[in-house]
């Protein structure tokens, strides 16, 4: 049942900054995501509500409870590490049981508790074993299940995955998913991956530069980024310059060699983003077709109209010369950034 | 020099011959010098003395070893995980009494505990002990903060997060991880204090540990009972190794009984913890490290020290270029070679744990008529060959070898490779090595005790002027010593 509530936080590495000024919500039993390039400040905010750093400054508060000052130990979080951290000197279920039995937890019904954890993330069989011997994903399901034999409301996942071969990803993604739905839990999980953050979020929050960018369920930091990083950085999509034009009432967008009518707007220059797969491929010889590979699925083109570089989407593979239609109800428009494209789509 | 170093090479015989030399100066002038005691005991009678002395030995050696990890296992962890930008200086202070000469330390502990000084102590047993705590007190801090520095943080973040409070997550978490260590740290301490014969000679007084009696008798002439008490020395210490490295070798240590009342309520005492550690460290470290700094002054006769500072270093540079001359290309075989790497590895460490007065008596007989001098260096040549060759092999050995196959792929000849490739990457531990062997060669005193007649290092002028009351000289020579320490300890910092 647990909220989490970051208020404003900060944490400084000395003169390095782990995260600024960055406030965030989430919700019961909500699976969020944190996304966002390495560097950028996930880890921090993860230990930060675990405790693990102390911040520079702003409030933690979980279900309205101020924990900004609680130790790590009394703030009840389950934590699975990057690396997994498995107690090398103990057992699988030496491991498990260690969180319960460390608060004074009576053996044998931690024992009981351990088994039960290890059974639904299927290692029960394993027990006995030290986490040298287990493969992998083994290991992380062993992280999983000692995190949450502490009987924590509250999964943190520090890139959980991103140590696994890419099959086992795929299918243990989809198992924490599961397991936290089932049980009612709030996770908090941590990647640089976006597809993973598309595939598992309930809701994603795109981070950057120690800040956040953009909160909102997949769909919507997809379809309707709030900066250009974001549109950047989730799924493919192609910047152009674009400049709006208004004559009498009506506004008027050229980019690519074409113009379009669009809803009211200042006059000036924009950045438009477009999709590739917003731009349809047509009889014609505008576009000069550089490359086209097949992702089985679709295949991804690269086009060239009079210099510039454009990514189209198609279900055949192209060459030689074709035409483009631009969808133009899915075209978004970004005010030109200060400092440059290049700047606001930087990752670090 | 490289194209003829590469014609050499390619010389299987010229190869084969130079690896044959190696081995049989590891086998003729240390290996075998070294343990040619045991091949000498004669029939002799295990008198009250020496089990009064033996049994002194133990109790000092064990008293201190234990007093040094209860103050130097905290200092470790706030090395570690404290950082304080004072805690640089402190780095640098707790390893004072590894470099700097037992016999300076002897002398300086000495007046500080002693009438001199506070007062507190007279000669006997707790001067003793008061005096290699000062000594092994590093080897503690050292091998298990070394051990914590190695350990992913994680284990005990995540210890922490799991619910367990400090204390009960560093006795789960760290103590059983570092635990091989701490036992390895704490042999080297007890066989160091175990073996200490200088020092140990200045503050005892009518009390006799093992060393000192071993000199007591050859001193007077009684080599049958010298050479049976430093055999049982030689036993004692390399079965202990042999021990604590079966020991170090288990592992599993169960969570045990987790008290979280109690332990949560000492989590909360770490201020007196760490009052503790850095007080331990400050008076019964430091201070009396430097006590001797009193009796520094003119008026000292300065010519007496002279001679023996140059013969001290005469022969700590010349064991120390030989050592490394044919030290390294046996490590380098050590450490490729894999074949006796387990046992040669418990020889080194043998000579590691062996009380240098037993050496010395080993080596004076073994070489029995040859110069004194000769005789003071070989026997510093054993003692500082584990040194150099342990640091090296274990360097060597986490060479990644796809670097050297990269460069041979690449075009460069095999002695080409060595010089621009391994070599610098073993470049710090040989560094470290030698340093190592050219302190321990320049403070030694036992074996040097043991040999010596009329010939005198700095360590042995040290306990000879503090016998005879010259208290002015002994701190000019112990000067001498601590700033060459201090330099020493300067220049491997500096990185
Ligand atoms: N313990 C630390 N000491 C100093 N700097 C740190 C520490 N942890 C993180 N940082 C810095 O804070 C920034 C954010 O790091 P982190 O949260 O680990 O990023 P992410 O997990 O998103 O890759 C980085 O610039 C990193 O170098
Ligand atoms: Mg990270």
């Amino acid at each position: 049942m647990p909220t989490i509530e970051f208020k404003s936080v900060t944490k400084k590495f000395g003169k390095v900054v782990g995260l600024e000024n960055a406030s965030l919500r989430i919700s019961d039993n909500e699976y969020a995501v944190l996304l966002g390039p390495s560097g950028c400040g996930k880890t921090t905010l993860l230990k930060s509500l675990a405790g693990i750093h102390a911040l520079t400054s702003g409030r933690i508060l979980v279900d309205g409870k101020d924990v900004t000052d609680l130790p790590p130990e009394e703030r009840f979080m389950g934590f699975v590490f990057q690396d997994y951290a498995l107690f090398p000197h103990m057992t699988v279920l030496q491991n498990a049981m260690y969180g319960p039995i460390v608060r004074g937890a009576p053996e044998e019904q931690t024992r009981k508790t351990a088994h039960e954890m290890l059974d639904l993330v299927r290692l029960s069989a394993r027990y006995d074993e030290i986490p040298e011997n287990l493969s992998g994903g083994m290991r992380q399901r062993v992280a999983v299940a000692r995190a949450l034999t502490t009987g924590s409301k509250i999964l943190l996942l520090d890139e959980p995955l991103s140590a696994l071969d890419a099959k086992v990803r795929k299918e243990l993604r989809s198992e924490m998913r599961r397991m936290v739905k089932e049980l009612g839990l709030t996770a908090i999980h941590v990647t640089h991956d976006q597809e993973e953050a598309m595939a598992i979020a309930d809701k994603i929050v795109v981070m950057r530069k120690g800040g956040i960018e953009q909160v909102g369920s997949p769909h919507e930091v997809y379809a309707n980024p709030q900066t250009l990083f974001v549109a950047g950085f989730i799924g493919e999509a192609n910047f152009f310059e674009a400049y709006v034009r208004r004559i009498g009432k009506k506004a008027y967008l050229s980019t690519l060699g074409r113009t379009f009518l669009v809803p009211e707007m200042e006059e000036g220059p924009y950045i438009a983003v477009i999709r590739p797969e917003h731009i349809r491929i047509k009889p014609g010889s505008e576009a000069k077709v550089v490359s086209s590979r097949s992702f089985g699925a679709y295949v991804m083109n690269e086009l060239d109209i009079r210099g510039q570089r454009v990514l189209v989407r198609s279900t055949e593979a192209l060459s030689g010369h074709v035409g483009i239609e631009i969808d133009e109800s899915k075209i978004m428009l970004f005010e030109t950034p200060e400092r440059g494209l290049d700047e606001a789509l930087e990752v670090d | 020099m490289e194209n003829f170093l590469n014609r050499l090479a390619r010389k299987k015989e010229a190869v084969l011959l130079f690896q044959l030399v190696v081995v049989l100066f590891f086998f003729a002038f240390i290996l075998i010098p070294t343990f040619y005691i045991m091949l000498r005991t004669p029939s002799f009678s295990f008198s009250g003395e020496m089990q009064s002395a033996i049994f002194n030995s133990f109790a000092i050696a064990i008293t201190s070893t234990l007093l040094s990890i209860i103050a130097g296992v905290p200092m470790a962890w706030m090395l570690e995980r404290k950082k304080f930008p004072c805690m640089r200086i402190v780095d640098v202070l707790v390893d004072m009494p590894l470099i700097v000469p037992t016999s300076a330390l002897g002398f300086s502990v000495a007046m500080f505990w002693g009438a001199e000084g506070l007062g507190l102590l007279g000669k006997g047993f707790w001067l003793i002990v008061a005096l290699h705590t000062a000594f092994v007190y590093p080897y503690i801090v050292r091998t298990v903060a070394a051990a914590m520095r190695e350990l992913n943080v994680n284990y005990e973040i995540a210890g922490r997060s799991l619910g367990a409070y400090p204390l009960t997550m560093f006795r789960t978490i760290t103590l059983p991880l570092v635990r091989s260590s701490v036992i390895i740290g704490a042999l080297l301490a007890f066989t160091r204090s175990l073996g200490e014969t200088g020092a140990t000679m200045m503050v005892a007084g009518a009390f006799q540990t093992s060393p000192t009696l071993v000199l007591n008798f050859k001193d007077s002439g009684d080599m049958t009972s010298a050479v049976g008490l430093s055999v049982m020395l030689i036993i004692v210490s390399t079965v202990l190794l042999a021990l604590v490295k079966y020991a170090a070798r288990r592992s599993g240590v169960p969570i045990g009984k987790i008290y979280p009342g109690f332990e949560k309520y000492l989590s909360g005492k770490f201020v007196v913890r760490d009052i503790f550690a850095v007080g331990f460290l400050i008076l019964g470290i430091i201070i009396p490290s430097f006590f001797f700094i009193k009796y520094l002054g003119l008026g000292a006769d300065f010519n007496i020290v002279i001679e023996s500072v140059i013969i001290s270093f005469a022969i700590a540079a010349a064991v120390t270029a030989v050592n490394l001359l044919l030290g390294i290309p046996m490590a380098i075989m050590i450490a490729r070679g894999k074949r006796f790497g387990l046992v040669f590895d418990f020889l080194t460490d043998a000579i590691l744990v062996m009380p240098t007065v037993a050496l010395g008596v080993s080596l004076s007989l073994f070489w029995g008529k040859v110069d004194e001098v000769l005789i003071i260096a070989l026997a510093h040549l054993s003692f500082t060959y584990p040194f150099i060759i342990k640091p090296v092999a274990e360097a060597v050995a986490n060479v990644d070898v796809s670097l050297e196959e990269a460069a041979r792929s690449l075009g460069a000849k095999p002695i080409k490779v060595f010089r621009t490739i391994t070599l610098p990457l073993i470049w710090p531990s040989i560094a470290a090595g030698a340093l190592m062997a050219f302190m321990r060669s320049l403070s030694e005193t036992g074996a040097t005790l043991a040999i010596s007649k009329s010939v005198k290092t700095i360590p042995v002028l040290i306990v000879d002027l503090v016998k005879k009351d010259l208290l002015r000289e002994a701190a000019f020579a112990c000067a001498i010593l601590f700033i060459v320490s201090f330099a020493v300890i300067f220049i491997t910092r500096r990185k």
